[in-house]
């Protein structure tokens, strides 16, 4: 009895902490306190700003004047998405610190000083909509800004519809966010990719390699797998591509072996992955050390990882995934992003992220100054009317939806650079065969 | 699919699942203590590897050299200072203090290293060779090489040695042992040192085939667990056992139903096979 006791007790222990990794993530910081965050954190100084552009004007204003404004933000800060939480914290910080340091914001004539409230949802979507309400009913929050990926965008989009309080968010995919609620979000608003659009990259970036085009896909079983899997089989016809074999399988699998030899098997040539990141390094070693060699190869979620080349060296290099921010663009604000975040993360991931999350704050604080008040409804009016000219492009609005173009990056040495499309001015040599296979 | 290449592979994967749950039986075995830091301590191999080889160029496998034996002296002293003290008073308050550990281990890791996953990059991470008419990984056939030696070190030192019949002895009767003049706290210490080395080399060889993180260590705990109640309480030989057909399970489960049901087919043929020998497989005699 004893033993089964013992037994018995080790199995729940088991259970909360894997569901504790699971839904949470043991691993980083488990703060929950408010961390105001007025300034920029980890960037050098940002040169002075007006409100409402991305352009950065030469002086300091006069002081703020009127009462202090609260943008509220619940991030990933820790658990299994906490990298990507403190680039989107550190694209708002910086947006805000920017203002700030231009004197503040302007509304209706008087200028107001912005006030970041951060709460860390620890990844989980159930924190991230407690601390979404408490942002709003108790910090007094206007708007909320940021979080990362659907299922921490959509309970947050679900509490802006219901308090009616504007909240906006990049890096999550617009179809997917748009799909959780049939109904149309009202005071919600997101600028990121669309999957449609993101999904056939892979396809238009092979074109410029000799393939067979026969394509093996790994997609593991959370939502974006399963989506963005049915859309890569959907779209590969239409491409002249034929997906030979395809396998599902739950986050953490770390044995792929037997599914590489039937993706050998089926003569691909073209892999299309969509994995975390650990997973995503042990598929790669898999495929080389068996033999299989993919002329061309896309990992969704794992290449992004900005220590991808660093793990698998030369056998990552040639690795595509989707961008959606290049300098080259030469949107209004690139100089400037440059200059605070282009030293620090290259062209990476990390770079694209900072951007997008900067650009949407600069959304917002456009919308309040030409709202001419802090009140929220008319903030979220203002929001609809949109015409701006930010650092992702110009943005204006539809079904609450922008959409920002993506492309296709590959990794080449320490750099995730824009391969497609092909005539695009900025676009790199593609390598193919895979060097390192 | 089942085919010879299905076969093979499940058995070189359950070597190393035998590398990773020979520690864990043998804490079972010898304190009847469930370590649930068991996990940490193998990605603690990982980890401690990837700042041997980062810093003196070692070859990971080369760094067990240092890393083994690092990891034995932490079980030793986390064994000597605090666990025995908890497990003479009883095993559930040892349990719960292993999973402290395991959450204090998962937090430090994040700290030192952040939660991106690294992997102990060699020549032979991803090198691979035909034979039997089968695509074989090196590292695997390391990882069965590695699970059959040190089943079978653990098996004679257990069987053949002064140290190790004291172990047994204190595993069976703690106060006859102390009779005898027999150090149980000792021994106990020496059991959790022998089985944090052996966590070490399971730690090495993942990271070398795969990749961890700071709490990847779960994953391989439940596994760990799994082939441990399968192969019977305390019996190295059935550990040994139990971690191929697991193995086997998982492979031919993935060929057979496909790659999302691979993990299902594991715990579902586990359910079964206790519910017909709760006893485990291959449990005659405990600590053999």
């Amino acid at each position: 009895m004893a033993l089964r006791r013992r037994l018995a007790l080790a199995f729940l222990l088991l259970l909360v902490s894997a569901l504790a990794v699971a839904a949470a993530g043991c691993g980083g910081n488990s703060g929950e306190e408010a961390t105001p965050a007025t300034e920029a954190p980890a960037t050098e100084a940002p040169a002075t700003e007006a409100p409402a552009t991305t352009e950065a004007p030469a002086t300091t204003e006069a002081p703020a004047t009127g009462e202090p404004i609260v943008i509220g933000s619940t991030l990933p800060l820790s658990g299994p998405l906490a990298t990507l939480g403190g680039l989107v914290q550190e694209g708002i910080a910086t947006a805000i610190a920017d203002v700030n340091a231009a004197g503040g914001i302007d509304v209706g004539g008087t200028t107001h000083e912005l006030v970041h409230e951060v709460l860390d949802n620890q990844s989980d979507p159930n924190l991230a909509t407690q601390q979404a309400r408490a942002l709003v009913e108790e910090k007094g929050a206007v708007a909320l800004l940021g979080s990362f990926t659907p299922p921490l965008s959509i309970p947050i989009s679900n509490v802006a519809d219901q308090l009616q309080v504007p909240a906006i968010f990049t890096n999550t995919p617009v179809r997917a966010w748009l799909a959780a609620n049939p109904d149309g979000w009202k005071f919600a608003w997101d600028m990121f990719v669309d999957e449609n659009q993101q999904t056939q990259l892979v396809y238009e970036a092979a074109d410029r390699a000799e393939t067979n085009k026969k394509v093996a896909l790994f997609t593991d079983t959370e939502d974006d797998g399963i989506v963005m899997g049915a859309l890569w089989e959907k779209f590969a016809p239409e491409w002249g591509y034929e997906v030979v074999y395809r396998a599902n399988f739950p986050i953490g699998t770390a044995d792929f072996k037997s599914f590489i030899e039937e993706a050998k098997a089926a003569e691909a040539e073209v892999v299309v992955a969509q994995m975390i990141p650990p997973d995503g390094l042990a598929l790669w070693n898999q495929m080389k050390a068996l033999g299989f060699a993919p002329k061309v190869a896309q990992c969704e979620k794992c290449a992004h990882f900005a220590g991808w080349p660093i793990e698998l060296g030369e056998l990552g290099e040639g690795t595509l995934m989707f961008g959606w921010w290049d300098p080259a663009d030469a949107n209004p604000g690139t100089d400037h992003m440059m200059e605070v975040f282009g030293a620090k993360y290259g062209e990476t991931t990390e770079l694209e992220t900072t951007v997008t999350n900067y650009a949407v704050a600069t959304v917002l604080f456009d919308a309040i100054t030409r709202a001419g008040s802090a009140d929220p409804a008319a903030i979220n009016e203002a929001l609809a009317a949109t015409d701006f000219a930010s650092v992702v492009g110009q943005v204006a609005f539809e079904s609450n939806a922008f959409v920002i173009p993506a492309f296709e990056r590959q990794w080449q040495g320490s750099a995730q650079v824009r391969v497609t499309p092909a005539d695009h001015p900025a676009v790199a040599p593609f390598v193919s065969p895979l060097p390192g296979f | 699919m089942i085919s010879v290449s299905t076969i093979v592979n499940g058995v070189l994967l359950g070597g190393l699942y035998a590398v990773i749950a020979l520690g864990l039986s043998l804490i079972f075995g010898v304190m009847r203590l469930v370590n649930l830091a068991h996990g940490v301590f193998v990605i603690g191999g990982g980890y401690l590897s990837y700042l041997v080889t980062t810093h003196l160029g070692l070859d990971p496998l080369v760094s067990l050299v240092l890393v083994a034996p690092a990891l034995f002296a932490a079980g030793y002293v986390a064994q000597r200072a605090v666990f025995t003290r908890l497990v003479l008073r009883g095993t559930e308050p040892a349990m719960v203090a292993t999973f402290g550990l395991m959450l204090l281990g998962h937090g430090a890791y994040t700290v030192a290293f952040s939660s991106n996953p690294k992997t102990l990059s060699t020549g032979y991470s991803n090198t691979g060779f035909d034979a039997l008419g089968v695509r074989l990984r090196l590292v695997d056939v390391v990882g069965l090489a590695f699970g059959i030696v040190l089943t079978l070190a653990v098996w004679v030192w257990l069987q053949k040695t002064r140290s190790g019949v004291a172990v047994r002895a204190a595993a069976i009767d703690p106060g006859a042992a102390e009779t005898v003049g027999i150090d149980v706290a000792r021994m106990y210490a020496l059991a959790a040192g022998v089985a944090g080395a052996l966590a070490a080399v399971a730690g090495v060889i993942v990271g070398i085939g795969y990749s961890f993180t700071p709490t990847g260590g779960i994953a391989y705990l439940t596994i760990g667990f799994t082939v441990v109640v399968l192969g019977g309480i305390g019996s190295v030989a059935g550990t040994f056992l139990a971690a191929l057909v697991i193995g086997l399970a998982q492979a031919v489960g993935g060929a057979v139903f496909g790659p999302v049901y691979q993990l299902l087919c594991v715990y579902a043929l586990f359910v079964i096979l206790l519910a017909v020998r709760p006893q485990g497989l291959f449990a005659r005699r405990a600590h053999t």
